[in-house]
């Protein structure tokens, strides 16, 4: 792997590790003998930094995995109605008062999962063409579901008791602060530690077919099982993570974006720096909520404030250089 | 025996049949210029004969074993294909590029192997793009994209070539470049082409089709002449030999 790829692979190893290490401390200030406080940094700041960095990781690793399969730089969990899909199977989830019936909140990453591939599934069967699925087709089939998920949740909210609707409308906003603990970033961390092993592998049959799917299938890859076991992976991960954290927007488009902008377009070198950048990002927006809002912003909006200008910035500088 | 050999090979697109029972065989070290006016199955036959497009009927053999039988990276590492087009939305530099045609060999944990590295060095070098390695695709001009895939082709050390137009977007000296390294080219070259010149010239085989049938398969000498070129071309024109070269000369 030549130096550049190299380069932005350690620098989101930094990046992410700095995070983590720092975003504990952000926030209003710890007494280190005080027990009242040593119960905030143990039970509340830390899982959250571990749910941010879990959630972070596979929403970025998502993102590649979208954007290398359709070759579209704008596709995402969004864009393909996964995230919607597994937010419309937890608000149902949720409003059926099935959430606190089931022990351990179980129940809930299994409904957001199932809630994804569904998603997924019925995205790929409509844009499915004698055996092709063609990116745009696919990319509308996905903008489309999404539209109809929204609406089903909005009227779902609207027919709910206002404790549900504000529980509803808190949970969509995207937040990493879970109430539950330690289980979430486990939970999570369940599920990605697998679909990381399945997709990371996957580097060098996304960099074949970025220049198409009839190229890659020249060199060997199988283009349909790639797609196949991509869409599958990155679905359930994001499905486990919205379960969790509501629809956090624009970590996939932006993390990975940042990372080719720096030099990182070799999946080999861009999946991981993804997970790794994704993590840490995640981390200092929350971070960020805490120290500037005293943690009462939901991070789900803070990613979209810092990360919508800082995105629209580097492409102003770069874009006539790349793309 | 050695060689790709293909029979009966019928494929269609939706109610459109595109090959209608095309046989022949490739043999190491044929130069074999594949022929036709559009539509004809020019494509249709390069896809199915690299196992990217599963005939409806008919068979593929590759060094005599059927396409079917052999694994996709099996298949590629003895059968390189160029397609037509291809578009690079990422910015992926040229040797990244390259490096994709090593996809059918081996490399664990997704690292190179000296011989991918050098097998991507002697591709560069063949195309005339090793000054361009770090570029951007997407910075580049159509002809240096189309060298780039070409170079993908030859990294991939395959001994069959099927190659869709490679020369289609190319200016003179780099068409004569590619062409010099086609020639030299250890493996057999089936070469899809609308210029006629350039087939004639360069390959000691054509292989002419025409609505999904195989209309002629020869020499260029028995081959390419007036009664062929209007009966599948549909135009006038008389084949000239100068210093035994071929030039068509379209009328009217």
């Amino acid at each position: 792997m030549s130096s550049p790829r190299a380069r932005v692979l350690l620098g989101a190893a930094l990046f992410c590790v700095a995070a983590a290490l720092l975003a504990p401390w952000l926030g209003p200030g710890l007494d280190a003998g005080s027990p009242a406080d040593a119960f905030i940094l143990w039970q509340l700041r830390l899982p959250r930094v571990l749910l941010a960095a879990a959630a972070g990781a596979g929403l970025a690793v998502a993102g590649v995995v979208f954007q290398s399969i359709l070759r579209n730089p704008l596709a995402t969990p969004y864009t393909l109605g996964v995230s919607s899909g597994a937010a419309l199977a937890i608000v149902l989830f949720l409003v059926a008062g099935l959430d606190a019936r089931l022990p351990g909140h179980f129940g809930r990453p299994a409904v957001g999962m199932a809630g994804a591939l569904l998603a997924i599934g019925v995205t790929y069967r409509a844009a499915r063409v004698r055996g092709q699925l063609p990116a745009p087709t696919l990319l509308l089939a996905g903008v489309t579901l999404t539209y109809v998920f929204s609406a089903l949740i909005v009227a779902v909210q609207y027919t709910a008791t206002p404790e549900d609707a504000a529980l509803i409308l808190r949970w969509l906003v995207g937040s990493v602060e879970s109430g539950l603990g330690y289980l979430p970033p486990v939970v999570i961390g369940v599920v990605l530690v697998p679909a990381l092993a399945a997709l990371l592998p996957l580097g060098r049959a996304f960099n074949a077919l970025g220049g198409g799917e009839e190229a890659a299938q020249g060199v060997g890859v199988d283009a349909a099982g790639v797609a196949r076991r991509g869409y599958l992976f990155a679905s359930i991960l994001v499905g486990a993570i919205v379960a969790f954290t509501g629809p956090i927007g624009f970590v996939g488009l932006i993390v990975p974006h940042c990372l080719r902008l720096l030099g990182a377009v070799d999946n080999r070198a861009l999946l991981p720096a993804a997970a790794l950048a994704g993590a840490g990002f995640l981390v200092l927006c929350d971070g960020f909520t805490r120290l500037v809002f005293g943690g009462r912003l939901p991070v789900g909006v803070v990613t979209q404030l810092l990360g919508g200008p800082f995105f629209l910035a580097l492409l102003l500088r770069e874009k006539r250089r790349l793309y | 025996m050695a060689g790709l050999e293909f029979s009966g090979l019928v494929a269609r697109y939706g109610a459109r049949v595109a090959l209608d029972g095309v046989g022949g065989a490739v043999r190491p070290g044929d130069r074999v210029g594949l022929l036709g006016p559009n539509g004809s199955g020019k494509t249709t036959l390069l896809r199915a004969l690299c196992g990217v497009l599963r005939p409806e009927r008919g068979t593929v053999l590759l060094d005599g074993r059927p396409l079917e039988a052999l694994s996709r990276r099996e298949v590629a590492r003895a059968v390189a294909y160029l397609p037509q087009e291809e578009r690079w939305e990422f910015p992926f530099t040229v040797a990244e590029v390259v490096l994709c045609g090593r996809f059918p060999h081996p490399a664990p944990l997704g690292r190179e192997s000296d011989a991918d590295r050098d097998a991507v060095e002697a591709a560069l070098a063949a195309v005339d793009l090793a000054g361009m390695r770090d570029r951007a695709i997407t910075e580049l001009s159509g002809g240096e994209r189309r060298r780039a895939a070409l170079a993908r082709s030859l990294a991939q050390g395959a001994p069959y070539l099927l190659l869709d137009e490679p020369t289609a977007a190319l200016d003179l000296e780099h068409r004569q470049a590619i062409l010099r390294v086609l020639a030299r080219h250890p493996g057999a070259v089936l070469l899809a082409t609308h210029d006629l010149d350039l087939a004639a010239e360069r390959c000691g085989r054509l292989l002419v089709l025409d609505g999904g049938r195989v209309a002629a398969d020869g020499a260029p000498a028995d081959v390419l002449d007036e009664a062929l070129l209007a009966r599948v071309f549909r135009v006038k024109a008389r084949v000239q030999r100068v210093d035994g070269r071929f030039h068509v000369v379209a009328e009217g």
